[in-house]
């Protein structure tokens, strides 16, 4: 019997072995690509990746891809979505996101880690790999996951003592420090030696409810950390999310304190929850694109933008191994193509969307040349991954005002919106103050899913993020 | 324009399609997107035109040319009227045929200004469009294709093409892509037929000047053949030119074919020799021929780059390479077909 173990054992292990080498020389020859898109809850990750995958399997009748030159070159033969090798993790529900944009409601924001592969037959256009086959493919992993969780990828190299002081740090800055002065006053009051398990339970609970108010509320606070405390996921309740961040005195007697409990709660996070997330579906990612809302930033002002910037410079960097360099030790990715993205560009007038790029490219300066001298490639694009208006003319006191035209989110009135001119340099804080913007969230016009979406520039995206593997 | 948002009822505002008046607008878009280049880039500088020469020799040049029309004026004037003392019946007819002769040449001047002027137009338009490309500026570049668009269909029927063009694009496009969809739907099929000709015409006089016995019959070959593909390429791109304009246009891509063309040349030049050489170990002649060939395919080139209204980018620019593989071929297909035919001749007297 054992023998027999054994040997059904060995041909198991024979042929994993053998899958794994394919893989490993599919990826060599690049058959496999695998996309992360990064972007902070709300940036349109989904809508982009329904948008994506909807260009892709409706190619064959498009006439909107110019700029995907694969495409223009009439040399995608077909493309369709696959079952992918990670079974664990769930399946990017396509059809329900699509169902959702029929009925004209934007797809519910993501509660939880989904993927999706997408397989591309190609007419091979390489004079020598011509020679010995005529057709190939390219499958394009796809992951969908919150965004909330994203923020926990900077706590990965912080010890407690150094996210608290972050923390707190972040906390006295606008706009967040007046939603966390209720919560930096308890804090102040607290005795740590004298803490008891329930009390740090009850205050863990004060913590996640005071940073859920701020992700709840409309000021543009973005820097939320750690992620799980706003979307627990499967967490729920689960005692390694009892812990907030403290400041204590270097000669305070830690023994047998509560500050022990937090700290090593804190590590177990780190440990158990964020590494594995990160390792799991970030590492091997080839191609990046971020995704950011910069519409939403420009209609909160000043803090609100300082503080994406921050946000996003952090993010930005620890993928991309600006100095620390710790992410590439620990998982080696390659990551060589960066594409920074501002999303929704249908929300603003069409003469302003070389504004709206310029403006994303100001704001992330400093964290795309840290990534571009990596070596990474790094590129800036204003799109929008389904078109929900249309641009118009209006005319306004004898001027002529390029405007959109859609019906707007919540009345569902059809208008007109001049949301302002966007800045192509950088302000300070009293032009901020002067500078006025009103962009106005749009709702999905009725539109049918039979064919592709109506997009903006989607091509592009897609030739920026794949169109090189098109060999 | 106003910096303050304004939202409207869709009902009380009227509005209109943005691509009606899209070159109204201001552009809120300075130039600052384009990547920083060091000043002494040679995309940056260019040489100017040289000033036309002293002022002194301007004055010459009026004074002359005047001198010339008063006196042949007058000199015409007298012969009419030494025509008419002889008899009025001559004189009649003589004066008739000058009339004639004035009209019908000055006729021919303006309309090869007229389809002159489409060149200096077309001119133009290429680097307004390249402007545009540059700055990424919205709704100005639509006008201008319309344009060039009509300009095209009096000659060639693009009417596909442009259909492609129409569905491709959406009034969110800025003018650079805009620019970039209209160079590969519409251009690049225009591009492919000015290929055509260009290679059938340097094919021709490389099998001319190569079969020809008579050297000074070359250049009178040459000259013919290569002003009848300027005139073809140029018929093309929708401006058709005259006898007269052709000069003109002729002059030009000399003109750049000296300017532009060294570095070109230079790129080129190892291989073209080496395929003259290759063509020289066959016959003199025949290398004479490809050289030919290959000088009225890079006229040819040339002229498309002065009739196109979008300049040529690093991906389509066309390529001397497979006209040069593909005149080689055929003139060293003809050569050593004929020796094979002599030999084989020789080899029959020999038995």
């Amino acid at each position: 019997m054992s023998i027999i173990n054994a040997n059904g054992w060995g041909v198991v292990s024979v042929k994993t072995h053998i899958k794994h080498a394919r893989e490993l020389v599919e990826r060599g020859l690049d058959k496999n690509i695998r996309v992360c898109i990064t972007g902070l809850s709300g940036s349109g990750k989904t809508a982009f990746i329904t948008s994506f995958i909807n260009q892709l399997i409706h190619q064959k009748n498009s006439k909107t891809l110019p700029f995907w030159l694969a495409h223009a070159d009439s040399r995608v033969v077909a493309a369709k979505l696959v079952p992918y090798n990670d079974m664990h993790i769930p399946e990017f529900p396509y059809s329900k996101a699509l169902s959702s944009i029929e009925s004209g409601c934007w797809p519910d924001s993501t509660s939880n880690i989904s993927q999706a592969r997408i397989s591309i037959k190609y007419k091979i256009k390489n004079k020598w790999l011509k020679k010995i086959q005529s057709y190939s493919y390219l499958n394009v992993d796809i992951v969908d996951y919150p965004g909330e969780w994203l923020l926990d990828l900077p706590l990965l190299n912080l010890d407690y003592h150094t996210w608290s002081q972050q923390f707190y740090q972040w906390a006295s800055m606008p706009p967040q420090s007046e939603m966390l002065c209720g919560w930096l006053e308890r804090i102040n009051s607290l005795d740590i030696s004298s803490t008891t398990e329930s009390d740090i339970k009850s205050l863990s609970k004060e913590f996640r409810e005071t940073l859920r108010a701020c992700k709840s509320s409309q000021k543009g606070i973005h820097f939320i950390q750690p992620g799980r405390f706003v979307l627990p996921g499967d967490l729920d309740s689960a005692p390694v999310l009892d812990f907030f961040p403290l400041l204590i005195q270097k000669d305070i007697e830690l023994n047998g304190n509560a500050y022990i409990l937090l700290e090593k709660r804190f590590n177990y996070y780190k440990e158990h929850i964020v590494k594995p997330f990160f390792k799991e579906y970030f590492s091997k990612v080839d191609r990046q694109l971020m995704l950011v809302d910069v519409l939403k930033v420009l209609n909160q002002g000043f803090d609100s933008y300082k503080e994406l910037q921050s946000t996003l410079s952090k993010l930005v960097t620890s993928f991309n191994y600006g100095q620390s360099n710790w992410l590439k030790r620990m998982f080696q990715p390659q990551i060589n193509r960066l594409v920074i993205a501002s999303s929704k560009s249908d929300h603003v007038p069409p003469d302003q969307h070389n504004a709206l790029k310029v403006f994303l490219t100001n704001m992330l300066r400093s964290a795309e040349n840290q990534v571009g001298y990596q070596g990474v490639q790094v590129n800036n694009l204003a799109f929008s991954a389904i078109r929900v208006t249309e641009p118009v003319i209006a005319d306004h006191d004898n001027k002529k005002l390029n405007c959109v035209k859609g019906y707007e989110l919540g009345t569902q009135k059809k208008i007109v919106n001049y949301p302002g001119i966007i800045p192509t340099e950088p302000m300070s804080q009293s032009q901020w103050a002067n500078q006025e913007f009103n962009f106005v969230e749009f709702a999905i016009p009725e539109l049918t899913t039979e064919k592709a979406l109506p997009h903006h520039r989607m091509d592009r995206v897609i030739e920026l993020l794949i169109g090189d593997k098109f060999l | 324009m106003s910096t303050k948002p304004v939202k409207f009822d869709s009902e009380t505002i009227k509005v209109e399609s943005s691509e009606a008046h899209s070159n109204v607008l201001e552009d809120s878009v300075a130039i600052n997107d384009k990547e920083k280049k060091l000043p002494s880039e040679t995309s940056m500088v260019k040489l100017k035109p040289k000033k036309t020469k002293s002022k002194l020799l301007k004055v010459f040049g009026w004074s002359f040319a005047s001198f010339i029309v008063t006196a042949s004026i007058y000199e015409a004037w007298q012969f009419v009227d030494s025509m008419f003392e002889i008899n009025k019946v001559l004189g009649g007819a003589v004066s008739l045929i000058v009339l004639v002769t004035i009209i019908t040449g000055a006729g021919a001047l303006i309309k090869g200004r007229a389809k002159g002027k489409r060149l200096i137009k077309r001119n133009k338009v290429r680097k307004l469009l390249a402007q545009f490309n540059a700055n990424e500026t919205y709704g100005k570049a639509t006008d201008y294709l319309d344009d060039v668009s009509e300009e095209f269909s009096s000659e060639v029927d693009i009417s596909q093409s442009l259909a492609l063009y129409r569905q491709a694009t959406h009034k969110s496009h800025n003018d650079s892509e805009l620019i970039r969809i209209y160079n590969d739907q519409v251009l690049s099929g225009l591009d492919e037929l000015a290929m055509e000709a260009i290679r059938k015409h340097a094919t021709e006089s490389a099998l001319m000047v190569a079969l020809s016995p008579l050297a000074i019959a070359d250049m009178a070959l040459v000259a013919w053949r290569s002003s009848r593909m300027i005139q073809e390429v140029s018929r093309i791109y929708g401006c058709p030119q005259t006898a007269f304009g052709r000069l003109g246009l002729t002059k030009q891509v000399a003109t750049n074919l000296m300017l532009a063309g060294a570095s070109e040349f230079v790129a080129e030049a190892g291989v073209e020799l080496l395929g003259k050489g290759l063509a020289a170990t066959v016959s003199t002649k025949a290398a004479q021929g490809i050289g030919v060939g290959i000088l009225v395919s890079r006229l040819g080139i040339q002229t498309m780059q002065l009739c196109r209204p979008i300049e040529f980018d690093k991906n389509n620019k066309p390529k001397l390479s497979q006209i040069r593989k593909l005149l080689t071929s055929k003139i060293l297909s003809i050569v050593t077909s004929k020796k094979e035919e002599k030999n084989l001749k020789q080899g029959e007297e020999n038995d």
